[in-house]
């Protein structure tokens, strides 16, 4: 009876364990703690070299993937992040800004459009272009990115969800 | 079977605290104004507007009508920032009553929309529709394709950008055509019945073409 109850309980653990891993964050834990307390985008775009050395957490949508030497840059145009740094899509956007990647990064994977997180090192600015208007881009230094699946990355077929929630809230 | 009775009772308890009279006229009034005043474009610059000028005149000879104040809206074909300013090239497509472009293939012709400052044309991308009101300057010789093309200049006062189904490269969770009322096989946070991203796009899904 004993053992009964203790192989339930260790199976609980494991359910519980399976279900609180689905809602693990993108970015490795070390990197969380060091982007707090956080920099704000808006502020970042105010001052970038006041930043310079801060840990931050960024997201958004992929513009551009260009190469510079032995290094990447991507370009990324700024979203809001939800509770799990996930890029939200719609119309919100403070700005863009730029990561330097040690990396290769595949431009057919880092494609335009694609939603990435990225946690970086504040660097500084750099001044661009985008049109005939200059414009000044924060810089990243590259540690971590998340590229968030598409449709076409996700495998059909069935699938399994385990879930809890309130009965119609969504 | 005891839950579902009491959820019922419930259920029923709280829609059927009568409301007084008043309030529900109240409550009509408001959605009646607020359906009434849902233009694009402010009812302040609304006011001014040259309601008897129509595009194809405009584009027929710009330099005629420059000054008159307009509303015209279609879909963007390109925003191009300038060192001080930003240009809206635009297809134009008849508004509706809330001064919104429909949808379809029929256009009057392009127009330039301006504006001092910056947009962001990751935003403002092609595609997309926007709305806008302002003063016709005057126009400017450009090209479509190989063809000459006059472009009425609008010096903007207004611009409005209608939401849209995100351009990103994904629908994130499932395919389509999981979102149907009769296709949600599994438990999760929603509930059973529509998911969340069916609510979320079908508006935008419509208009898709």
């Amino acid at each position: 009876m004993r053992d009964c109850l203790k192989k339930g309980t260790g199976l609980l653990t494991a359910v519980c364990l399976l279900v609180l891993s689905g809602c693990a964050k993108v970015i490795s834990d070390p990197l969380v703690s060091q982007s707090v307390p956080k920099v704000e985008f808006s502020d970042l775009l105010g001052d970038p070299e006041k930043y310079k050395g801060r840990t931050v957490i960024y997201g958004g949508t992929i513009i551009k993937v260009s190469a510079e030497g032995s290094r990447n840059v991507l370009e990324v145009l700024q979203r809001p992040l939800d509770y799990y740094y996930e890029p939200q899509v719609d119309d919100r956007t403070l700005g863009r800004f730029l990561v330097t990647v040690d990396k290769n990064l595949d431009p057919d994977i880092y494609k335009k459009n694609r939603r990435i997180t990225i946690a970086g090192e504040v660097k500084g600015s750099e001044t661009g272009q985008v049109g005939l208007s200059s414009y000044q881009y924060p810089v990243l230094i590259h540690k971590e990115d998340h590229l968030w699946p598409t449709a076409s990355t996700l495998r059909y077929g069935p699938r399994f969800n385990i879930g809890v929630g309130v009965f119609g809230s969504f | 079977m005891n839950f579902y009775k009491n959820f019922h009772a419930s259920r029923h308890r709280i829609f059927s605290v009568p409301t007084p009279h008043w309030k529900r006229g109240l409550v009509g009034a408001v959605l009646l104004i607020g359906l009434g005043c849902s233009h694009a474009i402010s009812p302040t610059v609304r006011q001014g507007v040259d309601a008897g000028t129509t595009f194809g005149q405009v584009l027929q000879s710009p330099g005629d009508h420059a000054g008159k104040r307009i509303i015209w809206g279609g879909e963007i074909v390109a925003t191009q920032n300038q060192s001080d300013q930003v240009e809206i090239e635009v297809i134009q497509k008849t508004l509706d009553s809330a001064g919104e472009p429909r949808q379809g293939d029929n256009s009057g012709g392009r127009f330039i929309l301006m504006q001092p400052g910056y947009l962001e044309p990751e935003i403002y991308s092609k595609g997309r529709r926007v709305t806008g009101a302002g003063k016709i300057v005057g126009s400017r010789l450009g090209a479509v394709g190989e063809k000459e093309y006059l472009y009425p200049l609008v010096e903007l006062e207004e611009l409005y950008l209608w939401p849209e189904t995100p351009q990103y490269d994904s629908y994130p969770y499932y395919p389509s055509f999981y979102y149907g009322p009769w296709w949600y096989p599994y438990p999760n946070s929603y509930g059973l019945g529509y998911g969340r991203y069916y609510f979320r796009h079908r508006h935008h899904r419509h208009h898709r073409h």
